[in-house]
């Protein structure tokens, strides 16, 4: 067997997965990592040719104050009741969402929207999810018009002081303010750029009130999606 | 193919497509998928942290810690990379793994003595690796490997020994440890990927 062969990325993907470096290189091998996709896929690879050996194992059933401990640490109050990991946490989740439950709930505000603006004749629209991961906010625009028609259905219930913030990245990567996201009602922001909306990315950051950024989002971006044709 | 070979791949997809569903349930932090999720899973998950850490109040933890980390990490599974018991019990295994080597770094430090199990004297489980098609295949594979380095791999799989330890428990030199390994995870890769 060449040398060559044995010391190549895969193989040690396969030590650090059969668990044998020493603390050093793998903290190391794990600074790699973060950047490298492809030994994360060695990484991967690794997980799964062991992974059998894992269901060989004999189940034991745990005692029952495991479970009682996890659903006191997972419950939604325990979330909202220690705000390092309670309101943050669940923003990273309203993030995680992603479009999958952006399309579950298009069809429900297609039907709010159309019956709100009756034919105003907007023909590509965005939902932006809540907390709560249902519709929070309309966002409606129409191919060769300046303007962005925002609709609040059922904002998030933000901390006293903290605005939600639409962006808007352009084809080039520059990053646009577009607005406050309305608490009720609607209200037209202006497209800074003339290219159609449809190819825009939009994002929402939870900003303060007091302290609103004017180039780029100061928070984390808890909300991304594009405007679909209707 | 028997048709009660049938069977049985039918109801290990139908569970593999139930858990990617409670998967995903979970990351829209639906309670009652989670519970059902640790019904359906926990015992196979605390056998493995009870076979790394052989106690029973560090396995609990531990497995506390590793739903946790499935419940906040459920929304970053792919089902097109691993199957949802695979990617739940790396995670189990990963997390009884972190806590046996803080142990024993603990240990070290405040006795400069050397954190050792007693010798894990458990053979790699190869006749249980037949419930599966990839099981199977691994199986073949492990068994074209020689008997010392099939030990070392499961010390290493199961009890997360570094190559400095393994060369203790075994009486073998470092580098001779270092090579078996290398080579046993080279030819296992060709073996499974040929």
């Amino acid at each position: 067997m060449k040398e060559s062969e044995i010391q190549d990325n895969s193989v040690l993907a396969g030590e650090y997965v059969l668990g044998t470096m020493d603390d050093a290189d793998r903290a190391e091998f794990e600074r790699r990592l973060e950047e490298d996709l492809q030994l994360q896929a060695e990484v991967d690879a690794w997980e799964r040719r062991f992974g059998p050996l894992l269901n060989t194992v004999e189940p034991v059933s745990p005692p029952a104050s495991v479970w009682q401990e996890l659903e006191r640490r997972t419950s939604p109050k325990d979330r909202s009741s220690n705000p390092s990991s309670g309101l943050w946490a669940s923003l990273q989740f309203w993030r995680g969402l992603g479009m999958a439950a952006a399309a579950l709930v298009l069809g429900m505000a297609l039907t709010l929207f159309t019956s709100h603006e009756g034919g105003l004749g907007m023909d590509s629209m965005m939902v932006v999810l809540n907390d709560k991961s249902t519709a929070g906010w309309i966002v409606a625009a129409q191919q060769g018009q300046g303007y962005l028609n925002v609709r609040a259905v059922e904002p998030s219930n933000l901390p006293q002081g903290k605005v939600c913030h639409l962006w808007m990245k352009d084809g080039s990567g520059n990053m646009h303010p577009l607005g406050i996201l309305p608490h009720s009602g609607s209200r037209e922001m202006p497209m800074p750029v003339k290219q159609a909306p449809s190819r825009q990315l939009f994002m929402v950051s939870i900003e303060e009130e007091a302290d609103m950024p004017s180039n780029t989002p100061s928070q984390e971006i808890v909300f991304e999606g594009r405007l679909t044709e209707i | 193919m028997s048709s009660g070979n049938d069977r049985k791949i039918e109801e290990k997809n139908q569970r593999n497509q139930e858990l990617t569903e409670l998967l995903a349930a979970c990351a829209l932090n639906d309670q009652k998928a989670f519970a059902r999720l640790y019904q359906m899973t926990s015992a196979n998950l605390y056998g493995v942290v009870l076979r790394i850490l052989n106690r029973e109040a560090w396995a609990e933890d531990c497995l506390q810690e590793a739903f946790v980390k499935i419940w906040n990490n459920a929304e970053s599974y792919r089902p097109y990379l691993a199957a949802p018991m695979t990617w739940m019990m790396t995670i189990a295994r990963n997390q009884a793994l972190d806590q046996l080597r803080r142990r024993r770094r603990e240990v070290m430090e405040s006795d400069g003595h050397t954190f050792l199990e007693e010798a894990d004297t458990d053979p790699l489980p190869l006749d249980n690796l037949t419930q599966s098609d990839e099981g199977l295949r691994l199986k073949a594979c492990l068994e074209l490997l020689n008997e010392n380095q099939r030990q070392m791999i499961a010390l290493a799989y199961f009890k997360g020994l570094t190559h400095d330890e393994l060369a203790n428990q075994t009486d073998a030199p470092l580098g001779t440890v270092k090579t078996w390994i290398r080579r046993g995870l080279a030819q296992l890769r060709r073996c499974l990927e040929p």
